[in-house]
């Protein structure tokens, strides 16, 4: 916790604070950033680009043209409220409810300025989101994160609040709300890849992360066991490491072309020079050095005294390992997967650029037809798996790890 | 019984242990005591096979130790080391159950055992079973340390520096805990320590050890009194010779008939101990504390000066 969000009554005979005491106890010195962030962007900054098509220069938008009369001074309204209970120290729940009701209501508002703007019967018409709209957004997304640090919730209630989160986005977007802003016009006429490629990512993020575990967990124990490999191995993946992508995919081509084309069978089953295969591979090579050093160090991490008992009260090496040392790397190998799984899906964007599908089509279609909105529909919901992988990795660690002082307090 | 007949221990062809042979008799407690690198946690280990032999026997039983597949060999032999080496991710109950566990015994016979040696070392089972370590004194993680050494009945108790990470008083109540322990139950303990007053407190007979050689393996009064060279005499301490002689014995071996003024001395104190108290109070006898209706008795300084100097 940051600061107390209540402050305590004053003792006796300190009850003449000068004026300037009491700002300091009254007023949140985020919540005065946020409101110097907030305040003139919803004035200075455009709300969002208004372009007579999906190629031209767009031209920028204010909150005040890009809104109905009413609905602006709703928006300006509600900015200010939570501004005002994010300055003054109003309790966390307030705060947190205040920085919900922002976020909302900023995204409404962009969703209602795309319909306002966009002429009717206009389906070349595109309305995007600005620097305004980003910024406000990220306004009060801070006042949210820090509401939550501050509330500190229990793991399970994270993963609710993640889910709350994520089904009042789809209610939104179900009901229509965002159906005149460019970043749906773009989803909506590709719809199908979209959701292909959505698995797709997936698939390449977590498939290699399960392969990368079934391959690291083995080897950092061998480098735990043998301890004249352990800096060879890791020297090695961490070579791999600093390899740039782009290179990886250039230096998989040759072998993986030469497989394809002499081993029976690969082919069919989707190995070639280009495509998911070397970004498959690539990922878990990627994948490798977290999930090696974190076992080794959990490993190593256990107390001698703890194997040295093991091993005198009779328990094999086998036994030691599975009963003794695995559980107790544990909350490191799990550190490990979290990693590994927000890397893979941000590092899976770049396997499009060989053809190996994912997001990452359209971050390099968007690119190459200089379509930022396009490039957006790769990348936000990359951003959103990677907060949500993280969210939920982070949530299942600690319940693995506290489960063992939950039950012996119950 | 605990035959070791000329075991050596090489490093690099330098001897850890050179050339060791001593008779360790069943339902006593040996402690081996010497310098740090005198290669007597060495010779310990050599006893549950952690370190094997470079050459020389080990018989346990009448039997070779080097017939039996290490891990099993230790399953039948309990090991307690300093620091309690207690699993962090187990409960009490799951600790000791370890080597039970490992020899399949049923689930019943288990729960039985763990709840009979909770009892023995006067820890409740509702409040202690389910604990985990890090919610034990150290005192406590201690007895359950020695509770799951225990826990399959070993003949043989090996004991590395097992109060070395508990405070003085605790310290002196686990040893005497364990002195009782070993009384009741029987096992064989051999037991590591550098603590000199520990050896004289707990062992039936004590080993000295310096360099990779066996000194002297004896009972305490022998080493006191006739130490056999000068390292071993000043192991055990030449200066204070004439007090650990005194704390060898308790007083009622010198007890006689007869009236003392002052207040009564509890029957189990040491001559050590009596004599201390009679110097402080200034008497010349002391009465000892009988049940009611026995005839008075008495403790007397010419008695324990007596004692002191016996050899």
């Amino acid at each position: 916790m940051i600061e107390e969000p209540d402050q305590p009554p004053a003792p006796f005979g300190k009850r003449k604070t000068g004026s300037a005491d009491l700002i300091k106890q009254k007023i949140d010195k985020l919540g005065v950033v946020i409101a110097l962030i907030a305040m003139p962007t919803l004035l200075f900054v455009p709300f969002v680009t208004f372009k007579a098509n999906r190629i031209v220069q767009g031209q920028p938008v204010w909150v005040f043209s890009a809104l109905p009369t009413w609905a602006a001074a709703c928006l300006m309204l509600v900015v200010i409220a939570v501004l005002v209970s994010a300055i003054l120290k109003a309790g966390v729940l307030v705060r947190m409810t205040a920085a919900c009701l922002g976020l909302v209501t900023v995204l409404i508002a962009i969703g209602l300025a795309a319909s306002f703007l966009t002429p009717e019967g206009n389906s070349f018409a595109r309305v995007s989101t600005a620097t305004g709209f980003w910024m406000l957004l990220f306004a009060f997304a801070m006042l949210l994160i820090d509401a939550l640090a501050r509330l500190r919730p229990r793991p399970l209630a994270r993963i609710l609040l993640l889910l709350a989160g994520l089904a009042l986005l789809g209610l939104l977007a179900r009901i229509g709300v965002w159906n005149e802003l460019s970043l749906l016009k773009e989803f909506s006429s590709r719809a199908d890849s979209f959701w292909r490629e959505g698995w797709r990512h997936l698939a390449l993020a977590v498939g290699s992360l399960v392969i990368a575990f079934a391959f690291g967990l083995p080897l950092g124990i061998l480098c735990y066991r043998v301890e004249r490999l352990r800096a060879a191995i890791l020297n090695v993946l961490n070579v791999i490491q600093t390899i740039p992508s782009i290179a990886l995919f250039g230096l998989l081509i040759a072998p993986l072309g030469w497989i394809a084309a002499n081993l029976p069978g690969a082919s069919e089953l989707g190995i070639r020079g280009i495509g998911a295969a070397p970004a498959f591979i690539a990922l878990v090579l990627y994948a490798l050095l977290p999930i090696v050093a974190n076992t080794v160090s959990g490993l190593v991490g256990v107390d001698a005294a703890v194997s040295n008992a093991a091993k005198g009260l009779g328990m094999t090496d086998g036994q030691i390992l599975r009963r003794i040392e695995l559980p107790l790397a544990m909350p490191a190998i799990l550190t490990a997967i979290r990693i590994v799984l927000v890397q893979n899906i941000g590092m899976a964007t770049i396997a499009a650029l060989i053809g190996g599908g994912g997001f990452g089509v359209f971050v390099f279609q968007g690119i190459g037809q200089t379509a930022t909105d396009l490039v957006l529909l790769g990348a936000l919901p990359t951003v959103a798996l990677a907060l949500c992988a993280a969210v939920i990795m982070d949530a299942l660690t600690e319940l693995a790890t506290r489960a063992r002082k939950e039950i012996a307090t119950a | 019984m605990i035959e070791i007949d000329e075991i050596s221990k090489l490093y690099d062809g330098r001897a850890v242990v050179d050339r060791v042979s001593m008779q360790i008799p069943a339902s006593t407690i040996t402690a081996i005591v010497g310098t740090s690198g005198s290669g007597k946690t060495t010779l310990m280990r050599m006893v549950n096979r952690l370190i094997d032999q470079t050459s020389g026997q080990i018989k346990i039983n009448g039997q070779d130790i080097t017939g039996t597949q290490p891990h099993e060999l230790r399953r039948r032999i309990g090991y307690v080391i300093q620091g309690h080496g207690l699993f962090p991710h187990q409960t009490v109950y799951d600790n000791i159950a370890t080597v039970p566990r490992l020899l399949k015994w049923d689930r019943a016979k288990i729960e039985q055992k763990v709840r009979e040696l909770l009892a023995l070392f006067q820890l409740e089972f509702d409040s202690f079973a389910r604990r985990y370590p890090h919610e034990l004194s150290g005192g406590q993680q201690q007895r359950v340390g020695v509770a799951r050494a225990l826990a399959a009945e070993p003949d043989l108790l090996l004991m590395d520096e097992p109060f070395g990470a508990l405070d003085p008083i605790i310290r002196a109540k686990a040893q005497s805990d364990l002195r009782d322990i070993q009384r009741k139950l029987g096992m064989t303990i051999l037991l590591v320590t550098h603590d000199m007053d520990e050896a004289f407190r707990l062992s039936d007979r004590i080993a000295v050890m310096n360099a990779g050689k066996l000194l002297q393996y004896a009972e305490p009064r022998t080493l006191l009194t006739h130490p056999a060279d000068s390292f071993v005499a000043e192991m055990v301490g030449q200066a204070e010779r004439a007090f650990r002689l005194l704390s060898l014995n308790g007083i009622d071996a010198i007890a006689e008939d007869g009236q003392a003024a002052g207040a009564a001395l509890p029957a189990d104190l040491t001559q050590r101990e009596a004599l201390s108290d009679l110097l402080w109070s200034g008497r010349d006898a002391a009465p000892i504390a009988q049940p009611d209706g026995n005839a008075p008795r008495r403790v007397t300084l010419s008695r324990l000066l007596a004692a002191a100097a016996e050899r």
